[in-house]
């Protein structure tokens, strides 16, 4: 049973996000030459903006957890398989790709997976308790036990009377949720140990594919920089607010997620958008970040237009154009949409 | 107007000294931002404009420009309307600082020749990093994991114990300690109180981890929140006198579950 579920893991946090990611890119991006590093990154994006967008209509149409289940695996499965058909020749040459480049490691860059790797494991050997679990945990129980979305306060278990629209608009928990029914886990287990290993690399993926965009050909250099990342991160905690406390702390929360991988994506795929001068499909993988963003956290309404505004100025005046202005904007709109949300209850209480 | 701008601003910055801890971070980051401009300014000697473009916006003016953008009143009041002004402090995380950092000592480090010396350059940027920053990993915020669930071993067997006291409705009020996680193991347990309490609710919790709780006065608060269970903290359990209408069922360390009877 152990390695039925190890392998639905592997299948749920690893194949299936790469496959859906390598299906976009091979036949969206035109001429991509990135990496699968990019594909499995992609992927997530893909993931948590079809995820959101599948979940608010049905939190709103008060469906069962089950339906949302249930729609979700069936249309990443076909996507997988799609993929695997039709992108097999990638899959190849990105299997050769990654072993040619792991088997052309220098010290410093296997030096700097240990450390992720110690950090990944720590939370899988030890607890650090956190009490906004209460909520963000403690919804996602709610929802698998009662088979419903955001229907009962996850603090008492009685029916929501009054929504706390903050959260409600962001439900990453039902995400840990629906995988913990994927890989037929306890919500808390997948929380606490399985999120941690998959998540906390993951952020690792995001800050070395942002280091290769800064030392672009230069690997030797970037990674140098990953390896001191490793021990920035490990000595962050100055303070319990940084990135690298929540990374550390509780990945598994929503708003970790957004500090530690989506923010951070939005400014990879921001600048890979932006740099170029004439139109691409990045801004795609762009909008998909905002969507992901407003799964993850309501304080993306506010940061993922600041993060994303204040690249488009700087590209935009950089480069005379109003592209960058004009397409973050259009990128931005389910931030504006859910902010006037908030703000809407906000004046109503 | 200018009142709110000020508090704006007051606010931000409070924000800013929360989030910054010691500050040694933001001084290596401001010191990364000037080794960034000038290897810069390198490759754009170099030749290579578009690199130049990359790095520059990226390490200097987007973390600068952001910078100044999260402690504007004139930008950050609005945005602390929204939320909270107290977790105003997440606005900094748009701003990859640690990367910008490992940015500049890897160049640092690449500017030192190979061998002893580079190995020595790597120690030294280590060095600074553990000097500035704090080490996450200590007792205070970890320990060594009791269950696969990662909670407290009390909540998990409070909800065994309930749970094989009756497979139907069961409410429990529990004590400060115990409240976030109880319904982290099973939300089939309703409570009537979570994390957050207020008002009576708040009276009840704290009374129930004080070791010596009146279990008397709880009465009509159990009979009004339809809870049939209740958890009590208490080093001497021998010591507490049950009232009539309630019965042990078990106990998990210092924590004491009782029935209500009749409900």
């Amino acid at each position: 049973m152990l390695f039925v579920k190890a392998l639905l893991i592997i299948i749920w946090a690893m194949l299936v996000p790469y496959l859906i990611g390598l299906l976009f890119r091979s036949k969206i991006v035109k001429n991509d030459s990135q990496n699968a590093g990019h594909a499995l990154l992609t992927g997530y994006f893909i993931m948590f903006a079809f995820f959101y967008l599948l979940t608010m209509p049905l939190l709103l149409k008060s469906a069962s957890l089950h339906l949302l289940v249930n729609i979700f695996a069936i249309t990443c499965s076909v996507a997988s398989l799609a993929s695997i058909v039709i992108c097999r020749k990638h899959i190849k040459n990105h299997a050769i790709s990654v072993l040619v480049f792991l088997s052309k490691s220098s010290p410093i860059f296997l030096l700097a997976l240990i450390l992720i790797l110690i950090q990944g494991s720590v939370l899988t050997l030890y607890q650090h308790i956190d009490e906004d679990d209460a909520f963000f945990v403690a919804t996602a129980t709610t929802a698998v036990e009662t088979d419903t979305i955001v229907e009962y306060d996850p603090n008492t278990g009685a029916p929501l009377v009054n929504y706390h629209m903050r959260y409600v608009m962001s439900p990453f928990p039902i995400y840990t949720a629906v995988f913990s029914e994927l890989v037929m886990m306890h919500p808390t287990i997948v929380a606490h140990n399985v999120f941690p290993a998959i998540f906390i690399p993951l952020s690792y993926l995001v800050a070395y594919l942002i280091l290769s965009t800064f030392f672009t050909r230069q690997r030797e250099h970037a990674d140098y920089a990953l390896f001191f990342l490793a021990a920035l991160t490990i000595f962050g905690n100055v303070s319990v607010y940084t990135s690298s406390s929540f990374l550390l702390f509780r990945i598994w929360q929503g708003k970790a997620m957004l500090a530690n991988v989506i923010l951070p994506g939005l400014f990879l795929y921001g600048i890979h958008a932006m740099q170029r001068s004439r139109m691409n499909t990045n801004w795609i993988i762009v909008a998909f970040c905002v969507l992901a963003a407003c799964l993850s956290s309501s304080m993306a309404v506010a940061l993922a237009p600041c993060l994303l505004g204040v690249l488009a100025v700087v590209y935009a005046v950089r480069q005379r154009r109003f592209t960058p202005l004009i397409m973050s904007g259009l990128c931005l709109v389910p931030c504006v949409i859910c902010g006037v949300i908030y703000l809407t209850s906000v004046v109503i209480k | 107007m200018s009142d709110f701008l000020k508090q704006s601003f007051q606010d931000a910055l409070t924000s800013f000294n929360r989030y910054e801890g010691s500050g040694a971070y933001f001084t290596l980051f401001f010191i990364a931002m000037i080794i960034i401009f000038f290897y810069g300014r390198e490759s754009k000697k170099a030749g290579s404009r578009d690199s130049y473009d990359t790095r520059i916006i990226f390490a200097l003016y987007f973390p600068l420009l952001a910078f100044l953008m999260i402690i504007n009143p004139l930008i950050a009041g609005p945005i602390m309307i929204g939320i909270d002004s107290f977790v105003y402090w997440r606005a900094f995380w748009i701003i990859p600082i640690t990367i910008i950092i490992a940015i500049a000592m890897a160049i640092f480090v690449m500017k030192v020749p190979r061998g002893s010396q580079r190995r020595l350059a790597v120690i030294a940027c280590v060095a600074v990093i553990a000097v500035s920053g704090s080490l996450i990993y200590n007792a205070e915020n970890y320990k060594k994991a009791e269950n696969i669930y990662k909670l407290p071993e009390e909540a998990i067997a409070i909800c065994l114990m309930i749970r094989a006291d009756t497979p139907d409705y069961a409410s429990v009020a529990v004590p400060t300690a115990l409240s976030p996680h109880i319904r982290q193991y099973d939300a089939s347990i309703y409570m009537p109180y979570g994390r957050s309490t207020y008002g009576f609710h708040t009276n009840v919790a704290r009374s129930l981890q004080s070791g010596s709780p009146d279990l008397e006065s709880f009465k009509s608060y159990f009979d009004k929140y339809k809870v049939n269970y209740f958890v009590f903290y208490s080093e001497t359990p021998h010591e507490v006198v049950y009232p009539d209408w309630c019965s042990p069922v078990g106990s998990a360390g210092d924590y004491h579950l009782a029935r209500i009877s009749g409900s």
